[in-house]
């Protein structure tokens, strides 16, 4: 019963994504959407480090900002296709998340949220400064638009199909890794590191695999919103967004696809749809999520679920401070 | 002519050096005692910063010590409020997501609530702690002084009060174990919440000093809270001393780096420092063990 | 357990609510009114200049409609807060846009009208920003209009009158490392290379709290004169610092040092002898910046400063254009805007060329006392 009401759930949010913007004409719609899907990749990614293997990862504005600019610099500065932006978009991922998932072996808790705090201050710092390369503050200019078999996607209409097909099998490949034996380690390492360990399993490479799963999709995240808005410059990147992308998570549902993918829509659309408050939407809508974190703290997703996937009270002393 | 410069920059680096630790500190408190990381706490000092100059002395028309004392107590009860409110609701979830959300969430209603009572166009309090000294060629401003002597005061204070007060000693016991706290009859939340009341004090009387120097306006915290995060850690996190040999260090530091490299990338420095002091000596500059 | 029930219900009926209720707004449309668009910063770092460029365009809309409106309908806005930052500014435009708007004001920053400039350019709708960094003119897009000196201007006449009237023989440049610093330090550059006098530039992050290093610099390299391109908090930052460390030399700033808003915050030993590059100053004895700053401080009891004059001037740069084309097709619009001619107003006077500047010169103020008082204009080619 449970199972199919699920079912069907997912297939009207589907069905709703595939018929609104048809229906609808509007571009700022579009727009708004097409930075749901683009919110939805950068959250499933976030989920496997933060929401399922519980290591604090604050530094998701520097991933992203990373991929955005591999992207925008290799269609722009080097003129390569934009599919080879994409590729290495995914490399930066890689090597972003070897370079934080390493720490994240010595370090817990809070130690690890300041140092990709620290991260992403460098990264947006260098970003601001190395005029060279960057732009500097002017950011850069003229990212192209994508061409899909040669279809130029150029308006927000065609992007977002495009991007809903991606953030579709971003969805279904992030629901199978954590229904696999990955996804199973990566919740032991949250709720039980000791009993992981003894059960001979490389906490390690499993920690740094979750780092890398988290990075890749930030940074492709980064260059799908990097052809998406045609522009790009350092001021996006601040700890703001990266605030924003945890909010997302947690709104929606810790550990959860679904979770992360209702928080994306929420926290993309509710600011847009508050704004006939005019000078109070932005203190309606901080205070709106910040009652959801107080008083829902299993997320928009245990809604429909009723999935306590977190208890709400009892987490040890242990999990938080980081000490062992 | 090059001594002077260095001797200029290690005094101001150091002025500036005493703020991050006041931050330090503030946040440390809360982070001991709850284990949570207060993410609003530049919001806090910023509203503090506007209680005591907008509404006290700007709006109502006080004098400056009057205004200090009522901006503290009101940051008090402020403090009580919030923690009755939000942290200890979010301290007790099961993941520490919440209580990081949450106080983000919590800085931008404080930022939009002192933007809609008190304005956005930014001000500053003519002649309040203005002026410098002279010691040779150098010069350090009366506000640096002001936060140097107010900071030496609050560590003893607070030296005295954990060690000496049963209420200090209540709180000491609270950070170590909560449990056994309970069992002894001490009323957690109760403790929890008069500790966030004194790192709310500590951010109000943050605000009122970098009046002078910074300007007031709704960031006037922004940089000061992440680089005072920074200083807490390369100190020795947890421990007070730590955070004011971390401000210091980091303050320093990072003025004496102009001599070096581009004056732009500077603000680099506090969080180079950080990640380097994580990766290599967790424990800190101190080198102290919890 | 049930109670968070309840508190989840009544969270989310809020929200459906909400989203009923922003679906109503849109309905709002009325005859005999032309529609304009306006992106500013109402929230977010710098919500100040949003502020101001809202009240500015407000009392222009206000006596435009007091005399008869435009094409004798009433000409109306729909104002959107853009938080200064690009995902949002993209957003808000889109939005507007989506609006049956003819034209639109704002974005104000460089930053953000280059990221919304595309937006534009695709729905053929003019528009008129106040972002002034040199790279805006380059983007080559037709539907690009700039109500105030670019920093071409500002940047110009700040390096000659250090090097002819003040004849600075080593400049120092201090900037701040944004798109409005890095934009004006640039234009200073070129001009200083082409008159051949020495120069050194030193830059600080926007929301720097400490200058030591920089201004220690400058010291040590002997400049005999400053021209400080940064913005509000951070010329009074280095005010301060350079008073408190006795670098006594004379300092040229860029446009926002002339606005009583950041004249507040110093002490007047601080800036004084001080001057500045500016596009409006409120002391100026023009008639016509006289009559804008006596309404504007009876509408809103202080001084205009130059984010209110540039979207006041703005607002009636657009209708002057409206009335001409004699239509509110964009495109009749546009061409209209292009051939804005000697349009006199407190921002400056108005001719259109053809990278879209309508402002050609600038303010050359000197502060004493705290009061900045006008001792030229200049005009660039």
């Amino acid at each position: 019963m449970r199972k199919s009401l699920k079912g069907a759930g997912i297939l009207l949010l589907l069905v709703i994504l595939v018929v609104v913007p048809i229906v609808d004409k509007n571009t700022y719609h579009h727009i708004v959407l097409c930075q749901t899907l683009v919110n939805i990749v950068v959250v499933t990614g976030l989920n496997f480090i933060t929401g399922l293997t519980g290591q604090m990862n604050m530094g998701t504005a520097g991933i992203m900002a990373m991929g955005a600019y591999s992207a925008a610099l290799c269609s722009t500065k080097f003129n390569f296709p934009i599919i080879v932006g994409f590729i290495v978009a995914i490399l930066m991922g890689l090597i972003v998340g070897k370079g934080l998932g390493y720490p994240s072996l010595r370090l817990k808790g809070v130690y690890l949220s300041l140092t990709t705090i620290g991260f992403s201050e460098i990264t947006r710092l260098v970003l601001t400064n190395w005029v060279d390369l960057t732009g500097g503050t002017m950011g850069v200019q003229n990212i192209p638009w994508i061409n899909l078999f040669g279809n130029k996607l150029d308006t927000s209409f065609k992007i977002y199909y495009f991007y809903l097909v991606i953030a579709i099998l971003v969805t279904i490949a992030s629901y199978r890794i954590i229904h696999s034996k990955w996804g199973r380690v990566f919740k032991a390492i949250k709720d039980n590191v000791e009993a992981v360990d003894a059960s001979g399993v490389d906490i390690a490479k499993m920690k740094i695999l979750a780092f890398t799963l988290a990075t890749v999709l930030g940074c492709f995240g980064g260059a799908m919103y990097a052809h998406m808005m045609g522009y790009i410059n350092p001021t996006t990147f601040t700890q703001d967004l990266s605030a924003n992308y945890l909010a997302m998570m947690m709104i929606g549902g810790i550990g959860t696809v679904g979770g992360s993918v209702l928080g994306a829509i929420v926290i993309t659309i509710l600011p847009e749809v508050l704004r006939f408050m005019e000078n109070y939407y932005w203190l309606v809508f901080s205070t709106i999520a910040l009652l959801f974190a107080i008083f829902l703290p299993n997320g928009i997703v245990s809604l429909f679920t009723g999935n306590k996937l977190l208890k709400r009270f009892g987490r040890t002393e242990k999990s938080f401070k980081g000490e062992e | 002519m090059t001594g002077q410069i260095i001797l200029q920059l290690i005094v101001s680096g150091l002025a500036l050096g005493f703020i991050y630790a006041l931050v330090a500190i503030e946040y440390t408190l809360i982070f001991n005692s709850t284990g949570l990381l207060n993410f609003s706490h530049d919001k806090f000092i910023m509203f503090g910063a506007y209680i005591f100059a907008a509404q006290f002395l700007l709006n109502m028309g006080v004098s400056p010590a009057i205004g200090i004392i009522a901006t503290l107590a009101t940051m008090f009860i402020f403090g009580v409020l919030v923690a009755t409110g939000i942290f200890n609701p979010l301290r007790n979830m099961a993941s520490p997501l919440f209580a990081v959300i949450g106080t983000v969430f919590l800085g931008r209603i404080l930022t939009e609530i002192t933007r809609l009572i008190w304005g956005a166009t930014p001000f500053t309090v003519p002649g309040f702690l203005k002026g410098v000294v002279r010691i040779g060629n150098v010069v350090i401003t009366k506000a640096n002084i002001t936060v140097i002597i107010v900071s030496a005061i609050i560590v003893v204070l607070l030296q005295i009060f954990f060690n000496k007060t049963k209420t200090g000693k209540a709180m000491r016991c609270v950070q170590q174990n909560k449990t056994a706290a309970t069992l002894m009859g001490i009323n957690v939340a109760k403790n929890i919440n008069f500790t966030i009341a004194l790192s709310a004090v500590i951010c109000a009387a943050i605000g009122i000093m970098v009046i002078p120097l910074f300007t007031v306006d709704l960031t006037i915290a922004n940089m000061i809270g992440l680089k005072g995060f920074a200083a807490g850690v390369v100190g020795g996190f947890g421990y007070l001393p730590g955070a004011i040999v971390g401000g210091i260090a980091i303050g320093i530091l990072e003025n004496l780096s102009t001599l070096v490299i581009p004056t732009l990338y500077k603000d680099c420095i506090a969080f180079v420092l950080l990640i380097a002091i994580l990766l290599i000596k967790p424990s800190g500059l101190l080198g102290h063990k919890k | 357990m049930k109670k968070k029930r309840i508190v989840a219900v009544i969270l989310s009926l809020t929200m459906m609510l909400s989203g009923a209720m922003a679906t109503g707004v849109y309905a709002d449309e009325l005859d005999g009114e032309i529609k304009i668009g306006l992106s500013c910063a109402i929230t977010g770092n710098f919500p100040l200049a949003g502020q101001r460029t809202k009240e500015g365009v407000d009392l222009a809309l206000e006596e435009i409609n007091a005399n008869g409106g435009v094409l004798g309908k009433k000409l109306v806005y729909t104002v959107e807060d853009d938080q200064n930052t690009q995902t949002t500014a993209v957003n808000v435009v889109t939005k507007i846009l989506n609006e049956d708007v003819c034209a639109v004001i704002g974005p104000h920053t460089s930053g953000n009208a280059a990221a919304t400039s595309e937006l534009y350019k695709n729905a053929q709708i003019p528009f008129l920003t106040g972002g002034s960094s040199p790279k805006l003119a380059e983007m080559d897009n037709p539907y690009f209009f700039r109500i105030r000196p670019s920093d071409t201007i500002n940047g110009q006449v700040a390096a000659k009158y250090a090097v002819e009237t003040l004849e600075a023989k080593k400049i120092g440049i201090s900037y701040n490392n944004n798109d409005f610093g890095t934009g004006g330090r640039d234009v200073v550059i070129e001009a200083l290379e082409e008159a051949g006098i020495d120069y050194v530039a030193v830059g600080h992050n926007a929301g720097d709290k400490d200058l030591t290093g920089q201004i220690m610099q400058l010291m040590s390299e002997n400049v005999d004169c400053i021209i400080s391109w940064t913005d509000d908090a951070e010329v009074v930052l280095t005010a301060r610092q350079l008073y408190e460390l006795g670098m006594d030399v004379p300092v040229i700033a860029s446009a926002g040092i002339v606005m009583d808003q950041v004249l507040n915050l110093l002490e007047p030993e601080y800036v004084e002898g001080w001057y500045a590059v500016t596009d409006f100053v409120s002391t100026n004895d023009d008639e016509v910046v006289k009559g804008f700053v006596d309404n504007f401080n009876d509408k809103y009891g202080y001084n205009p400063e130059l984010y209110a004059s540039s979207y006041y001037s703005a607002t009636y740069v657009l209708a002057d254009a409206i009335e001409r084309a004699g239509s509110t097709d964009p495109e009749a619009i546009r061409e209209a805007l292009t051939k804005t001619s000697e349009l006199k107003l407190p921002e400056g006077l108005y001719t259109c060329d053809e990278s879209g500047d309508m402002v050609h010169g600038c303010v050359v103020a000197e502060i004493k006392d705290k009061v900045p008082t006008m001792i030229d204009y200049v005009t660039v080619e």
